[in-house]
């Protein structure tokens, strides 16, 4: 299923990085602003759509996209699980102090659904977009 | 805080992950799924000992504290369902060893399963209403997945069916949480109870429609009769094998929520009419249940229609809790309990039964198979007592159920209805008998059969029919303790005040406060006499009867 | 404001439950968007949308909070997207795979239950001789082509 439009082309090859780029900045900034893994997982893989339109599903059919849904969803309650297991409780956060930076822990959740988003969205695209199987 | 509270929820989910990753080594898939599912089963069990002893235990997930987080709340009735949840889905789980077949594994056939059991953990053990819906999806997606698994074109079709009946009961569970949201402020389910009971004019009639809403979500869950007509069609299709846990659990669920919701949580002026409306739509669903029953001539039909008449006598049991004296109601919900359990293992060892069954002859259908009883006496044996359980017989648990259900219903005056359950009950029989005549006696079709192996498949089946007959034999502790579970159900207090700290829960200073002042201490003083006394005359009666 | 929301709602859910009682697979799917679009809609309204809606992040010094949306519906609404997102995409696969076997998307046009067999008895039905056989077997020849890492349907696609 390939839409040949070398315009949608062209737009496609710089989309991509263009929305890698900033789904990143919305992670980041999800810390105390609107933002987070969820809105940066569908923006990446919205970014990652107009791609697979214009050059077909066939290169993105190669990974197994469900993968980063499961690696993710255990990063996330794992992230909740070490607090437990170290007698803070499930679920909770603390915030790690490195130099001038502070890096919560709740990034590392985010981090996961920012794999369970992407990974679930692309696993939609290659499916439905792999018609003739 | 008890991390602990997590870990019937968590340790499936986990084991759900890493399972994925062995989707091609079947031996290491089951082994670890059983070990797994085995570990959780002891940690229910001994929750439920631990809750026995020490009261109701709570977990605030995030260390947010009771109303504005998430709390996991277990009481007696959260860990009697989490062992029922646990030990079916264990049995069911052992079963399918024998049954999944090649596609079906490659399905994510026991991650799936994990999943169902991880969300049917969760919705039993949440405290917040939000997060009751939550754990619903996680049940139900997972549900709809393992009946698609092998993806035949009836699977398509009826899935199709039961996604999107459930798709609109999760839309009209979202927005009753949106209205009760507004007109409370809040959605953990102790503070709703503190809050709901000082609500008065149109504010309770608000929360009294968000909640006829809920009804009808959760009638859509638990299969109560307008809402029922997807069941049949469903069923069916399930994968053999996990039919036990869907025919056992699935349903329980939606009638756990409605003991939980309408009775602890919703406190306002004019919530007795649920529980009215509730009383009349047992009626219809015990009945239309059996009679739809009656008519079917292929066995999972028969015993999906089952299912709903079953609901039906759950449905009366809240639907007693309408009653002005409290002995009656604790009364009517112990033996809903009651009733819940036996009915969880009862239906699901049908459901493993009728799947031996099904393997030997190789059919679904009444009328080819038969002449069982030679070839596979145990097999017989095993359908005689559920059966037989099913119908009320005793001493298998369906009489004591039943017996303590009606018995409730006599003294609070209800006969009509307690007419209708009675009525039900000789057409429950009358249906068990026509699967024994069709299926047991009669000529064998065995040029149809199967070469297959199904002596494996007794072992689990066997634990389920001898726990049925355990728990009818000795009810006495197994009713102590729904009554004591009875108790945490109808008087929020307990509940309110292990969630939210003590003096959270404003009935009783309001009491006294007013000049009811004696009726109060009275009521206090008499509440535990009073379920002893209940507790006592149900012993007596099961006594007598054995 | 609030009675424009809820004039929304209900057209909403009116249109939903129109496009739900369509014979057709897609259109069931398009009303269960609206009916859980409506009920976000409810829920965003319900948290006092129209009075302050303000992004629920303190600054650093700040004090008044009026201004301040009530940061639980926003979750909630979260939530049930994604929980609608999800479902919708399974809803929009399994009709396509039932059109692909029918060759019709009008659920009234689907043949009886009973007529429906064919070739295709229910699949759990299908034999399995012996499980130490068929397991070994599984280890044997599990297919390793398969693309996507799902497993491929093999029965009829």
């Amino acid at each position: 299923m390939t839409v040949s439009s070398p315009i949608l082309r062209t737009v496609a090859r710089f989309a991509l990085p263009l929305s890698l780029v900033v789904s990143a900045i919305i992670f980041m900034q999800g810390h105390n602003l609107p933002g987070g893994g969820f809105i940066a997982g569908v923006l990446g893989a919205a970014g990652a759509a107009i791609y697979l339109l214009a050059f077909g599903v066939e290169r993105a059919a190669r990974i197994q996209w469900w993968k980063f849904a499961v690696v993710g969803l255990c990063i996330s309650l794992l992230t909740g699980t070490v607090q437990a297991l170290l007698g803070y409780g499930f679920m909770n956060h603390t915030i790690w102090h490195i130099g001038s930076y502070h890096l919560p822990t709740a990034t590392f959740f985010d981090l996961g659904v920012y794999l369970i988003v992407l990974g679930t969205l692309m696993t939609i695209f290659v499916e439905l977009g792999m018609e003739d199987r | 805080m008890n991390t602990h509270l997590i870990i019937p929820i968590l340790v499936p989910l986990f084991t759900a992950m890493v399972l994925t990753f062995f989707s091609r080594q079947p031996v290491l898939q089951r082994a670890m799924s059983l070990a797994s599912a085995l570990g959780v089963l002891g940690y229910v069990l001994w929750l439920l000992f631990y809750v026995d002893q020490h009261g109701i235990q709570t977990m605030a997930v995030g260390g947010w504290e009771a109303p504005w987080g998430i709390v996991f709340v277990a009481d007696r009735l959260a860990a009697i369902m989490l062992c029922l949840t646990m030990g079916v889905g264990t049995v069911a789980m052992i079963y399918t060893f024998w049954t999944v077949t090649r596609v079906q594994q490659q399905y994510f056939f026991y991650p799936l399963m994990h999943v169902l059991m991880g969300g049917v953990n969760w919705s039993f053990l949440t405290g917040d209403l939000f997060n009751l819906f939550v754990s619903y999806e996680v049940m139900l997606i997972s549900s709809y997945a393992m009946m698609m698994a092998g993806a035949s074109r009836q699977q398509l079709r009826q899935t199709f069916k039961y996604i999107v009946i459930n798709a609109i009961g999760s839309s009209l569970f979202v927005a009753a949480i949106g209205l009760i949201y507004a007109t409370v402020g809040t959605l953990n389910m102790a503070d709703i109870a503190v809050q709901t009971t000082q609500l008065t004019g149109q504010r309770a009639a608000m929360v009294t429609a968000a909640s006829i809403m809920l009804l009808v979500v959760f009638s859509i869950k638990s299969g109560a009769f307008p809402l029922f007509f997807w069941l049949p069609d469903s069923y069916p299709i399930v994968p053999s094998g996990v039919i036990g846990f869907f025919a056992g659990m699935l349903t329980k669920v939606g009638v756990y929520s409605l003991l939980r919701v309408f009775i602890t949580v919703f406190q306002q002026e004019g919530g007795e009419l649920i529980v009215q409306i509730l009383l009349v739509l047992s009626g219809f669903t015990m009945l239309l249940g059996v009679l739809g029953a009656m008519c079917q001539w292929d066995i999972r039909r028969i015993l999906s229609w089952h299912i709903i008449s079953q609901v039906g006598y759950m449905l009366m049991g809240i639907g007693f809790t309408g009653h002005v004296d409290p002995l009656i109601v604790n009364m009517a919900i112990a033996g809903t309990i009651f009733y819940v359990a036996h009915n969880i293992i009862v239906k699901s060892c049908l459901f493993l039964v009728g799947g031996i069954a099904e393997r030997i002859t190789g059919t679904q259908e009444l009328k080819k198979m038969g002449g069982l009883l030679n070839v596979a006496p145990g097999v017989a044996g095993l359908f005689l007592v559920a059966g037989l359980s099913i119908a009320g017989i005793p001493p298998f648990t369906g009489f004591a159920g039943k017996f303590t259900l009606i018995g409730v219903g006599f003294s609070g005056g209800y006969f009509l209805v307690v007419a209708v359950a009675i009525i039900t009950s000789f057409f429950t029989l009358y249906s068990m008998m026509k699967i024994w005549t069709y299926v047991f006696w009669g000529k064998a079709h065995e040029s149809q059969w199967q070469p297959l192996s199904y002596r494996g498949m007794m072992a689990p089946t066997a634990v389920l029919v001898l726990a049925t007959t355990a728990f009818g034999v000795f009810a006495q502790p197994f009713i102590d303790l729904a009554s004591k579970a009875a108790t945490d159900v109808r008087d929020p207090n307990n509940y309110v005040t292990a969630v939210l700290g003590q003096g959270a829960w404003p009935v009783v200073a309001e009491a006294k406060s007013d000049e009811a002042d004696a009726v109060a201490a009275d009521d206090v003083e008499q509440s535990p006499d009073a379920e002893r006394r209940a507790v006592a005359v149900v012993a007596n009666l099961t006594r007598e009867a054995h | 404001m609030e009675l424009m929301m809820a004039t929304i709602v209900a057209l909403l859910f009116a249109g939903g439950t129109y496009m739900i009682l369509r014979p057709n697979f897609i259109r069931i799917v398009m009303g269960l968007g609206l009916y859980s679009n409506g009920a976000n809609l409810l829920l965003i309204t319900s948290g006092g949308y129209a009075r302050a809606n303000d992004a629920p992040f303190v600054a650093e010094g700040q004090t008044q909070f009026s201004a301040m949306m009530d940061p639980l519906p926003p979750d909630i609404i979260l939530t049930a997207i994604v929980i609608s997102f999800a479902v919708g995409a399974l809803l929009l696969t399994i009709s396509y795979r039932v059109y692909l076997d029918h060759g019709t998307d009008n659920p009234e046009q689907l043949p009886n239950l009973d007529e429906d067999e064919g070739d295709q008895k229910l699949q759990h039905l299908t034999p399995v001789p012996n499980v130490f056989e068929e397991l070994s077997r599984q280890c044997a020849d599990a297919p390793r082509e398969n693309v996507s890492g799902l497993p491929v349907r093999t029965a009829h696609g």
